[in-house]
This record gives C-alpha cells, sequence and structure tokens, in this order.
C-alpha cells in the first residue's frame, strides 16, 4: 500500500519518472563497412546494478558521474551484449552516451567496424539480468541482405543465432 | 515484431510477477458454476472487449490515467468482485446486470494495467505500435483461455457429473483465494 502511495505521489509531483517494468532496447543495423549498435537502458537500474557489485558512487546521468563511468558500463556491456559475427565474439567502439529527453534512460552508441561479409550472426543480450530478475531486453537488428528480427531476451533466454 | 509481442502478451499473464491478472481470472472463473458453460465463457468474453479496448484505447493515447492509481485499483477490482461473489444475496443481490456491469468495468481498469506494461516494452521504439499492440493482445488472450478453458471443462465435468454439489463448492475456494490475494496486493 505504502508502495502504491508512494509512487501516486511520487508521479503525480515528479510527472512520472517511476518505472514499473524493467525492459531494454537496443537496435543494431548492419551498414556497408560497420554494425551501429544504440542502445537505450535505464539509469537507475544501471545504478543499481553497479551498486550490488560495489561501486556507490557513479551517480550516473548527473553533472557529478563518476569518470570512470563510461569504462564500467562499457566493460560491463561487453560482457552482456554479445554480438558474434562469424564465428569470433566482436568488440566495439564507445561512441558515446546520451541521457534520454524524459531523464530516465541513457542512449548508449557503438560502432563495430567489420573485417569483412557477414556470414553467420549469433547475438546474446544478458544486460542487468544479472540484477533484476524480470528484466527483458528487446533487441532489433537489420542486417545488409534485409533480415529483420525483433528479439527477447531474459534471465533465461540462449544466445540466438540470426544467420 | 508481431511474434516478439505476441509472447510478451503471453508472459505477462503467465508471470508470477504479475500475479494480480491471474487473481481476477480467478476469480472471474469462480462466479458461476461451471454447468453454466455458456454464461461463463461470455463472462469471460466480457471481460476480454473490455480489457481489449482499453488497452487499445490507452496505448493509442485516447485515453490516459496515470499508472500509479491504475495499479493501486487493480487490487480493488479483485476485492470488490471476491466479495460480489461471497457475500450472501440479501446484501449483493445475485443478478446478471451487476455480475456482468462489473466485470465489463473492472476488465476497462485492467486492459489500462496492460498497456502500462505494454507501453514501457516500446518506450524509445520507433515505428508503428498497431502490430505491437494486437501482437500483444492476442497473446494476453491465448494464456487466458489456456488458463481459463481446462479448469471450465473439468469443473463442468464434475458439477454435471455430481448433481448434489453446492454451487458454493466452486465458488467459495477460487473466490477466498483471490480474496486473501487481494487484500496482500493491496497492503503489501
Amino acid at each position: 500500500m505504502s508502495v502504491i502511495f508512494a509512487n501516486i505521489l511520487f508521479s503525480l509531483f515528479l510527472g512520472g519518472n517511476v518505472h514499473e517494468y524493467f525492459f531494454s532496447h537496443t537496435d543494431i543495423i548492419e551498414k556497408e563497412n560497420s554494425f551501429e549498435i544504440s542502445t537505450n537502458i535505464f539509469i537507475d537500474d544501471l545504478d543499481n546494478m553497479f551498486k550490488k557489485k560495489g561501486y556507490q558512487n557513479l551517480k550516473l546521468g548527473t553533472e557529478h558521474e563518476a569518470e570512470t563511468a563510461d569504462q564500467l558500463i562499457n566493460d560491463y556491456l561487453q560482457k552482456n551484449l554479445r554480438l558474434i559475427v562469424n564465428e569470433e565474439q566482436v568488440s566495439w567502439d564507445w561512441i558515446g552516451k546520451e541521457v534520454s529527453e524524459d531523464l530516465m534512460s541513457f542512449w548508449i552508441y557503438l560502432e563495430v567496424i567489420k573485417k569483412g561479409e557477414t556470414n553467420s550472426f549469433t547475438i546474446d543480450n544478458k544486460t542487468l539480468t544479472d540484477a533484476i530478475d524480470d528484466q527483458k531486453n528487446i533487441v532489433n537488428v537489420v542486417l545488409m541482405d534485409n533480415t529483420k528480427r525483433y528479439l527477447l531476451f531474459d534471465k533465461s533466454t540462449r544466445p540466438k543465432v540470426i544467420k | 515484431m508481431f511474434e516478439l509481442y505476441l509472447k510478451l502478451g503471453f508472459d505477462h499473464i503467465l508471470d508470477i510477477a504479475a500475479i494480480d491478472h491471474l487473481a481476477f481470472l480467478l476469480v472471474l472463473l469462480s462466479s458461476l458454476n461451471p454447468k453454466h458453460t455458456k454464461k461463463l465463457a461470455i463472462l469471460i468474453t466480457a471481460f476480454t472487449i473490455g480489457h481489449s479496448f482499453s488497452l487499445a484505447a490507452s496505448t493509442l493515447e485516447w485515453l490516459k490515467v496515470d499508472s500509479g492509481i491504475i495499479e493501486f485499483l487493480i487490487p480493488i477490482t479483485i476485492l470488490i468482485s471476491a466479495l460480489i461473489n461471497l457475500l450472501p444475496s440479501k446484501i449483493v443481490p445475485k443478478n446478471n446486470k451487476l455480475l456482468f456491469g462489473s466485470v465489463i468495468f473492472f476488465g476497462l481498469i485492467h486492459g489500462m494495467g496492460f498497456s502500462n506494461y505494454l507501453a514501457e516494452s516500446m518506450r524509445n521504439m520507433d515505428g508503428s505500435i498497431i502490430i505491437p499492440l494486437l501482437g500483444f493482445n492476442i497473446g494476453v488472450e491465448l494464456a487466458q483461455l489456456i488458463l481459463v478453458s481446462p479448469l471450465v471443462l473439468i469443473g463442468r465435468f464434475i458439477f454435471i457429473r455430481n448433481e448434489n454439489l453446492s454451487d458454493k463448492m466452486w465458488i467459495y475456494p477460487g473466490s477466498i483465494i483471490g480474496l486473501l490475494l487481494s487484500i496482500y496486493l493491496i497492503l503489501g
């Protein structure tokens, strides 16, 4: 009851800055020479996950954000958002991140430089499932050969082979 | 995209975290002796019409109610429905109008709850919302059908075979479980 009332009060006064469900959304678009990745993740979920791992003072998304934040997020994503192209897990360049309009989530931009034709493509997205049981990660993949897939990942799903 | 949202809708009903929807279905199912299968089917259809309408209306932003208020009202719909089932007919008249009216109205509230979930899943996504909406709604209905129909059919079988079984044997267990769950959800 108190939680519900707190939620109601919170949303009345702060314009609804509470989210009840746990989703991330990622677009992966293949271009001539690269894969462009943009991923949208709730800031408070990311913050809570890092707190559980012992990083107390990252102040994500604020003016006083820790300098190490980008590096930590990037390392975390590399472990959890895995792209396997031609049987090899790829790494990306961190392009940048920005706070969404409603101030609740980050948009994180990454770019993978392609080494050649894409013969096989497998993806897994376990982001935040280590901290949140109900976390669901939606991934939209668009490849050059016009393969389009909407995928749903959660705690128990396995990596998905697209190609 | 359709498949993904079909799965999201389906999982959302079967998910133990969405126990409020399960509890409401249980109470709804308990409201009539399963001998009256047709009437029960109409009742469940009424709930479906209610929630499909408000799911669509709030997803398309024709209807806007604060999500905190909806989440607060949902357990109350379970509580009231359970009380309608349980209280003696002196206090709550057992007529179809009340039953169907409340089910359609509560369906509207649950649909807005579904829409909160759907909206969060579509946060910052481009493109059409019609396909996700359709997929999600059909997923919800499928899960509901899979849960409800075996229970009704088994209940029907038992109650037709045993003429002497009182309606209460069907109405009370589910309604009491629903009542307790709703109190738990309201106080929780």
